[in-house]
C-alpha cells in the first residue's frame, strides 16, 4: 500500500558520509573520516562551510596554584564544599599534602553527591519538568510538597547509580550493566522497586517488572528525560545515548531533506533503509532503537505506560524497524546485552575520560586537547575503569593546578555557581534556600538556579563560566541569608565561625583578630592580607556604629561570602 | 567569503538595505529594539502561514481557506479571528518568511540553529548579538523565558525568570520567599556591604592580571557597574508573575515593554507555548495547532496594543521602536501521522514586523512536499537561481534590521534584502 508521505518521526538522514568515525578520526569537509593529526596543536576551525586547518599553536605554559588554593579547588571539585581550616594550615606548612588530602576527599562521602552535580552538568536529567507530574500518582498528588522531591528523584536516578559505581569503585563499565538501580523514599512509593524496607534515602534497589541489567539505560529516569513519541521509534533516545556514552554527536550534523532528493510518494521509512543520505546515520541508529523497545511507550503522558518495562515490546524493534538490535554493527540480543556492548566500546572510556575533564576544567575539551585525553583514556582504562583514579590523574594535570597561563586563550578561574554556592553556604551557615519544598538554588521555576550560573537541563546546557547580573544578584542575596542565618548562633559553641565572640570583642582585640584571620583562610584559602584586614575592620565598624555587634559581624560574614576571591576556585 | 563592513555598506548603498532615513519608520537602526517570540515545540505553517491546499502529499486543515489581508496571504479559519485581525491590522508591518530551512530535526538542535544559524556550542544568539553590539542598555538582552545562547556577550543577558525572580532579587522580596523566615539587611547596612564589596572586585581586578585570569575579571566588572546601573534605575518594576495558574504571554512580555519605555533593553526574549501552555509539539491531535495559533495570535494583538500605547523612547510610541520577530524552532511533516499529529520537519515559517520590515509580504514558499523554494534575495520573488533560505538568513536580516554587520557572524551569508525595504 502506498502511504505516500506519511511521515514518522524518523531521525535525520544526511547522507552516508556522515555516520561517526570511529576513534582517532574526524569527519573532514567531505564528509570522509581523516585520522586525527598525530600533532595535536593543530587545530581546526569551520569557516563559512569549510573546515580549515589553522597554524599549530605553541603548547601553553601554566603558573601554579599556591597550595592552600590548589586545595580549595580540589575540595570544590571532588566534594562540592571548602577544606577545612586545619586543612589549608596543613597544607601551607607543607604542600605534598595537597596530594594526600585530594586522595581523602576522593572517599569522602560528599565525592558520591559531587558526582552527582558534575554528572547532572552534561547529562541534563535534573529537568524541572517531565511529561508526567507527581499529581499522577495518588501517593504524591495530595501533597504540593512533593512536587520538588518528585521531579528531582526523578532526574536523579541515573545520575545517583553512576555516581554510586564510582564512589563505590566498580569499573565505571558498570553504569551499563548493574542489576540495580538507586532509588529513594519518593521513587520506591510510586514505582514497582524492591526498595529496602528500612531504606533511608537513597538506596540500592532493583525494579521488579522484569527489565533487564543494563545500568542507567535501564532506569526510568533517564528515559522520562529522553522520551520518545510512538512515532520516534526510540531514534531521538538513541542519538542522547551516543552522544552521552561514546561523545558522538548525530544531532551536530546538518539535515537537508533536499539533498536526500525524496519523492513525494517516498515511504519514507522505506527510505531509511535504502537511500544512501538517510542510511548515514540510520544504518547505525536504528539498531540501536530496535535494542531499546521495552521503554517504548504508546502514550507518553501515561504513568502506567512509562514507569515500567514491557518486556512484550521487545519484538516490535525488529518489526517497525526492520532491523535486529545492534550497537555499531556489533549484534546484541537486546538491551541486557546492549549495556554490555557499549562499555566495550573503546570509544566509551574515551567518552568519560572526555567529559569528566570538561566537568574539572570548566572548558570545552578540542583537538587541542589530544594527546591529554588519550593519556588520561589509557591511564583509565589500565586502572580498570575506576573513576577515582581518572579524576585523580585530571587534577594532577599541570592545566587542572593553573593559577595562570600563556600561550593559550583558556580560563584559569572558575566560576563558583549554583548549585555548589548553595551546598557552601549551607555547610558554612546552615542556611538552605527553599520555599514550598523547592530548593531554590536547584531549580528554576522559581528558583535561581540558571540565574546563578547553573544549568536546568534544557534551555541552558552548559554551567556559565564568568559572572553576570543575576549570578552577582543571587549571590548577594543569598550571601545576605547565610550571614543572617550564622549570626543566629554568634557566641555558640555550634558556630563555624563565632563561637569563640562575645560583643566585647571588637577590633585590635586578639580574638576579634584571629576570628577574621580564620575566617578569611577558611573562605578563601589564602591568609588574609593587611588591606582586606582593614577593610573588613572598617566595614564592621560601620556597621557596629549603628548596629550591634551581631549586625557587625553578619555585615562582615555577607561580605566575605560575596567576595570575588571566595566566588572563584 | 565573509560578508564584510564594507560589502554590508555596499547594499546599503545600493538600496538593498535601506538606510533607516529612507525607510517609512524613522527610527535609526541601531536604536531599533527587538521582540522575539519563540513558538515552543515546533509549529505547523500550513495552518496560517502557508496556504497548501491541493496538493496531494500535504495534509492541511480543511476547514479553512486562504485568504488575503494587507498583502499576507494567510491561512484563513472561523476558528481563528485573532489571526485574520492581526493580519487586518498589522499585515502592512509584517513581512513572514516561507520555506525556511533549519537543517535539522530534533528540538535542541533545532533552537539553537533558528537563534544562531550554527550547532556551533559556543555561539552567540541573535538577541544576544544585538544587545553585545550595542551600548548604553542596562539590561541589554532581557530573557523572560525560553531559549537563550550566549558566548561572547555573555553579560548582555540578563535572565528575568518565568516568575519574575529577578524582580525579586533586586526588591529583596526573594528572601521573604523562604521557608526560613527571613527580612533581609536594612538598606544602609546592604548599601554598607555593597560598597565594600564593590571596592573588594576592584582590588580582585588589579591583582588578577593574568591571561587566564582575563575573562573572569572583565566580567565580574561589568556586572558590579551593570548592578549599580540597575539599583540606580528610578521606576524599575519588573513585577512578577503569579505561578497559581496560566499567564498568557502578552502579560508575561510586560516587563520588556517597561524596560523598552525606559531605554534600558534592546532585546527581550519571550517563549509561547500555545493554548493553556500545552506546547506547539503536536504529535497527536494536529488540530491543536490551530488553537495554538488563536492563542498565540491574540497574544500578539494585545503585545502589539501596548507597543502602540506605550510612549516610546524616540517615537511617539515603541511600535515604531521594536521589532517582533515571531518564529518556532521547526516545521511539521506534510502527512498526518498514524496518531493523527505531525512529526518534525527541517523547513518552517517566521514573521518579522516593525520599523525597517517592508511590511505586506510574504517572501519564500514550499513545494509539494513542503521544502522551501529558492528566493531571489533582493526581489523576495521565487528563483530558479536564487536562494534556498535558512534559519541563517532569516538572522542576518535581523542583524541588519539591527544595524550590526551580519559578516562579523555570519561570514558570507548575506540578509534577505526584500525583507528590510
Amino acid at each position: 500500500m502506498m502511504l505516500g508521505w506519511t511521515f514518522f518521526l524518523w531521525f535525520g538522514c544526511n547522507g552516508g558520509a556522515n555516520s561517526p568515525c570511529m576513534e582517532g578520526f574526524v569527519r573532514n569537509s567531505a564528509g570522509a573520516c581523516d585520522r586525527v593529526v598525530e600533532d595535536s596543536r593543530v587545530d581546526t576551525a569551520v569557516e563559512g562551510d569549510t573546515m580549515v586547518e589553522e597554524e599549530p599553536t605553541p603548547a601553553p605554559e601554566y603558573v601554579a596554584l599556591d597550595a592552600g588554593r590548589l586545595l580549595r579547588r580540589i575540595s570544590l571539585d571532588l566534594r562540592g564544599t571548602l577544606p577545612s581550616l586545619s586543612e589549608i594550615q596543613e597544607v601551607q606548612t607543607d604542600p605534598s599534602r595537597v596530594d594526600v588530602l585530594r586522595d581523602a576527599y576522593l572517599e569522602d562521602p560528599r565525592f558520591e553527591q559531587r558526582l552527582v552535580q558534575l554528572f547532572a552538568e552534561q547529562w541534563h536529567t535534573q529537568v524541572d519538568e517531565f511529561l508526567v507530574t507527581y499529581r499522577e500518582y495518588q501517593e504524591l498528588a495530595s501533597s504540593p510538597g512533593s512536587e520538588f522531591p518528585f521531579e528531582r528523584a526523578v532526574g536523579d536516578e541515573p545520575l545517583r547509580l553512576m555516581a554510586h559505581v564510582a564512589a563505590n569503585d566498580q569499573p565505571f563499565s558498570e553504569i551499563l550493566t548493574a542489576d540495580y538501580t538507586l532509588a529513594n523514599e519518593v521513587l520506591a512509593s510510586v514505582w514497582s522497586l524492591d526498595y529496602p524496607s528500612d531504606g533511608e534515602g537513597w538506596e540500592v534497589s532493583r525494579y521488579t517488572d522484569g527489565r533487564p541489567a543494563a545500568g542507567v539505560l535501564a532506569t526510568n529516569g533517564l528515559w522520562w528525560r529522553y522520551h520518545t513519541t510512538v512515532s520516534n521509534y526510540n531514534r531521538g533516545r538513541v542519538a542522547a545515548l551516543v552522544r552521552l556514552l561514546v561523545c558522538e554527536d548525530y544531532l551536530a550534523r546538518p539535515v537537508s531533506l533536499e539533498e536526500a532528493e525524496l519523492e513525494e510518494d517516498d515511504e519514507v521509512e522505506d527510505a531509511l533503509r535504502s537511500n544512501p543520505y538517510c542510511m548515514g546515520c540510520h544504518s547505525s541508529l536504528d539498531p540501536i532503537a530496535s535494542a531499546l523497545f521495552g521503554f517504548y511507550s504508546l502514550n507518553e503522558y501515561n504513568i502506567f505506560e512509562i514507569d515500567r518495562y514491557h518486556a512484550e515490546r521487545e519484538p516490535l524493534g525488529h518489526q517497525l524497524l526492520e532491523t535486529q538490535p545492534e550497537w555499531f554493527g556489533v549484534p546484541v540480543s537486546g538491551l541486557g546485552e546492549l549495556g554490555g556492548a557499549i562499555a566495550e566500546d573503546p570509544r566509551f572510556p574515551r567518552c568519560v575520560a572526555e567529559r569528566m575533564t570538561k566537568g574539572l576544567l570548566r572548558r570545552d575539551v578540542g583537538l587541542n586537547d589530544f594527546e591529554t585525553i588519550e593519556g588520561l583514556r589509557q591511564s583509565f582504562v589500565d586502572s580498570g575503569l575506576q573513576l577515582k583514579s581518572l579524576m585523580r590523574a585530571i587534577t594532577d594535570l599541570p592545566a587542572y593546578r593553573a593559577a595562570d597561563v600563556s600561550g593559550a586563550e583558556v580560563s584559569t578561574l572558575h566560576l563558583l555557581g549554583a548549585p555548589r554556592l548553595a551546598d557552601i553556604v549551607e555547610d558554612l551557615t546552615g542556611f538552605r534556600w527553599s520555599y514550598w519544598g523547592f530548593d531554590l538554588m536547584t531549580s528554576d521555576t522559581t528558583g535561581f538556579r540558571v540565574m546563578a550560573g547553573g544549568v536546568d537541563g534544557a534551555y541552558v546546557t552548559d554551567p556559565q563560566r564568568t559572572p553576570g547580573l543575576t549570578w552577582l544578584l543571587v549571590t548577594q542575596r543569598l550571601a545576605e541569608a547565610g550571614s543572617i542565618s550564622a549570626i543566629r548562633e554568634f557566641g555558640s559553641d555550634d558556630s563555624a565561625f563565632f563561637a569563640d565572640l562575645n560583643i566585647s570583642h571588637s577590633p585590635g582585640n586578639a580574638v576579634f583578630e584571629k576570628a577574621l584571620e580564620d575566617m578569611v583562610l577558611r573562605l578563601t584559602g589564602r591568609p588574609l592580607d593587611e588591606a582586606h584586614r582593614d577593610s573588613l575592620v572598617t566595614l564592621w565598624q560601620a556597621v557596629r556604629n549603628t548596629g550591634s555587634a551581631e549586625d557587625a559581624w553578619a555585615g562582615v560574614f555577607a561580605a566575605l561570602l560575596q567576595d570575588p576571591e571566595v566566588l572563584s576556585y | 567569503m565573509n560578508w564584510t563592513r564594507r560589502e554590508f555598506a555596499g547594499l546599503v548603498a545600493a538600496g538593498f538595505l535601506a538606510p533607516s532615513a529612507l525607510m517609512a519608520a524613522p527610527t535609526v537602526a541601531s536604536k531599533r529594539k527587538f521582540l522575539f517570540v519563540f513558538a515552543a515545540g515546533g509549529w505547523d505553517p500550513t495552518w496560517v502561514f502557508a496556504p497548501m491546499f491541493g496538493r496531494s502529499g500535504i495534509d492541511v486543515d480543511t476547514d479553512s481557506t486562504t485568504s488575503t489581508q494587507s498583502g499576507i496571504e494567510f491561512v484563513d479559519s472561523q476558528e481563528r479571528p485573532s489571526v485574520r485581525a492581526f493580519f487586518q491590522r498589522y499585515g502592512s508591518r509584517t513581512c513572514v518568511l516561507n520555506g525556511m530551512e533549519v537543517r535539522s530535526i530534533t528540538h535542541d538542535t533545532c533552537r539553537r540553529l533558528v537563534l544562531t544559524g550554527s550547532t556551533q556550542a559556543q555561539g552567540d544568539d541573535w538577541p544576544a548579538i544585538l544587545a553585545g553590539e550595542s551600548s548604553g542598555f542596562t539590561l541589554p538582552c532581557l530573557v523572560l523565558s525560553g531559549p537563550s545562547y550566549t558566548a561572547k556577550h555573555p553579560t548582555v543577558v540578563v535572565r528575568a525568570g518565568e516568575t519574575g525572580q529577578l524582580s525579586k532579587l533586586l526588591s529583596g522580596e526573594a528572601l521573604q520567599e523562604s521557608d526560613s523566615i527571613l527580612s533581609g539587611f536594612d538598606p544602609r547596612m546592604t548599601d554598607l556591604v555593597a560598597a565594600h564589596v564593590n571596592s573588594r572586585a576592584g582590588a580582585f581586578a588589579g591583582l588578577r592580571t593574568g591571561v587566564g585570569e582575563a575573562g573572569f575579571v572583565r566580567d565580574l566588572s561589568n556586572a558590579h557597574e551593570q548592578l549599580a546601573l540597575v539599583r540606580d534605575l528610578p521606576d524599575l518594576d519588573l513585577g512578577s508573575v503569579d505561578t497559581s495558574g496560566y499567564v498568557p504571554v502578552s502579560q508575561r512580555v510586560s516587563p520588556a515593554i517597561t524596560c523598552f519605555r525606559q531605554g534600558i533593553t534592546r532585546c527581550a526574549t519571550v517563549k509561547h507555548e500555545g493554548l493553556w501552555g500545552t506546547g506547539w509539539d503536536t504529535h497527536a491531535a494536529i488540530q491543536l495547532q490551530g488553537d495554538h495559533y488563536e492563542t498565540l495570535f491574540a497574544d500578539l494583538l494585545l503585545i502589539q496594543d501596548m507597543l502602540e500605547n506605550t510612549p516610546g523612547e524616540v517615537e511617539a510610541s515603541l511600535a515604531d521602536e521594536v521589532v517582533m520577530v515571531v518564529f518556532s524552532e521547526m516545521g511539521r511533516t506534510p502527512k498526518v501521522n498514524a496518531q493523527g499529529g505531525k512529526d518534525h520537519w527541517t523547513d518552517t515559517s517566521a514573521m518579522i514586523l516593525g520599523p525597517g520590515v517592508s511590511g505586506g509580504r510574504v517572501i519564500g514558499a514550499y513545494d509539494d512536499v513542503l521544502l522551501g523554494q529558492k528566493v531571489d534575495l533582493a526581489s523576495g520573488e521565487l528563483s530558479e537561481s536564487g536562494t534556498r533560505l535558512t534559519s541563517a538568513h532569516l538572522g542576518a536580516t535581523i542583524l541588519a534590521l539591527g544595524d550590526v554587520d551580519p559578516g562579523d557572524y555570519l561570514g558570507s551569508v548575506p540578509p534577505i534584502g526584500a525583507v528590510l525595504g
